[in-house]
């Protein structure tokens, strides 16, 4: 439990971490390709600047109101609990754990986003600062 | 003869006929990514021609002297994150990775917690009801305001930075309260705890206030935003 983290409990037969290594692959192949493809480097620069920022406010506006509502109002479990069939004699706990196993997938995929679409842009996208032989 | 420039880059290689060609084409692939360290070099020059015979010199300091030390700055916040990132995971443990997994059985369970980890880095304990709390007071929690007297690190000089606040969560019953600190938009538009939250970060350039003042509310307030840092927090007070 002590060395184990998110990043590296990756099991390739699941499936949520293979669409998770999908999403980090096209992402930075997008980030090699842009400074080609749109030629000003500024300009990729700036929308790689628009990536990261999409995904910072997802991660932190989205995801926190969620989780906010949760807190108060259980939002996400009763939103499993509206619109998908459980059995009646499991119906809380097998709703809690769908919600939460989802809630997971969701938080952990945005998490390598949010802190993988910055950093794919200031390693791949070669608009780096103006004096680099400082 | 003249030919056009992926041509004259495979005969420059050795140029074989046929089906070769496509596996030769992959030769080309330095030359694609060539704008990329192009853009980085060219940048480099300009520095050297324009920047630097330029007027940018304020206050004795030119600007590439300030862009490096910023960017020194950049990498001390940068790790100062992943110091604030890692010592959080430390205390949370992953709780709720295997929260329901009984690893004997293979089977999902309800009653099998992990009763090691206080809370969870994926907020486990917003979700399951009888999540057997606790508070943490290790690691970089014991830093954290409003705790107990008796969990303070310093009585005086107290650690003015005022960044976690607490707000009510469900009650659950033989609770006395329960509710999670951090610091969320809510407790900011607090305009008292706000201004001194931004007074007290500016008070961490005096020395003797900092000295065992741990950086994280610090880290808190400018990388992390205050949505996604929490504290859980629960208390008993009914036996």
């Amino acid at each position: 439990m002590m060395h184990q983290n998110v990043i590296f409990t990756f099991v390739w037969d699941r499936t949520s971490d293979f669409q998770l290594a999908l999403l980090t692959t096209y992402t930075i192949t997008c980030a090699l390709l842009t400074p080609i493809v749109i030629r000003p480097a500024h300009w990729a620069l700036a929308l790689h600047f628009t990536h990261a920022l999409l995904w910072r406010l997802f991660h932190t506006f989205g995801l926190g109101l969620v989780l906010q509502a949760q807190s108060r109002s259980k939002f996400v479990v009763r939103h499993f609990v509206k619109n998908y069939y459980y059995l009646p004699e499991e119906e809380g706990k097998a709703a809690t754990v769908e919600a939460f196993d989802n809630w997971k997938k969701v938080y952990n995929c945005s998490l390598v986003m949010t802190y993988g679409a910055p950093l794919s842009t200031g390693t791949f996208s070669g608009a780096g600062p103006t004096d680099w032989y400082s | 003869m003249v030919r056009p420039y992926p041509q004259a880059r495979f005969l420059e290689r050795g140029q074989l006929t046929g089906i070769h060609d496509s596996f030769v084409c992959w030769l080309c692939v330095p030359d694609i990514l060539y704008p990329i360290r192009l853009d980085g070099r060219r940048s480099t020059v300009e520095a050297h021609t324009w920047w630097g015979t330029s007027i940018l010199t304020v206050h004795g300091v030119h600007q590439t002297q300030w862009s490096a030390d910023m960017r020194s700055f950049y990498k001390l916040l940068i790790a100062l994150h992943i110091w604030a990132a890692r010592e959080s995971y430390e205390v949370l443990g992953m709780f709720g990775m295997f929260a329901f997994l009984n690893p004997q059985q293979n089977v999902w369970r309800d009653s099998e917690f992990d009763h090691t980890c206080s809370a969870g880095w994926f907020f486990g304990d917003f979700f399951i009801e009888d999540f057997p709390t606790s508070l943490s007071y290790t690691g970089i929690y014991r830093y954290a305001l409003h705790l107990p007297p008796s969990h303070q690190l310093l009585l005086f000089p107290r650690p003015t930075l005022i960044l976690h606040t607490k707000v009510p969560q469900q009650p659950r019953e033989d609770d006395g309260w329960c509710g999670i600190i951090w610091s969320s938009f809510d407790q900011w538009e607090q305009s008292s705890l706000c201004a001194r939250g931004i007074l007290a970060s500016l008070a961490l350039v005096v020395p003797e206030l900092c000295r065992k003042v741990c950086p994280l509310p610090v880290s808190a307030s400018v990388l992390n935003p205050p949505f996604i840092f929490s504290l859980h927090h629960t208390e008993r007070t009914n036996g």
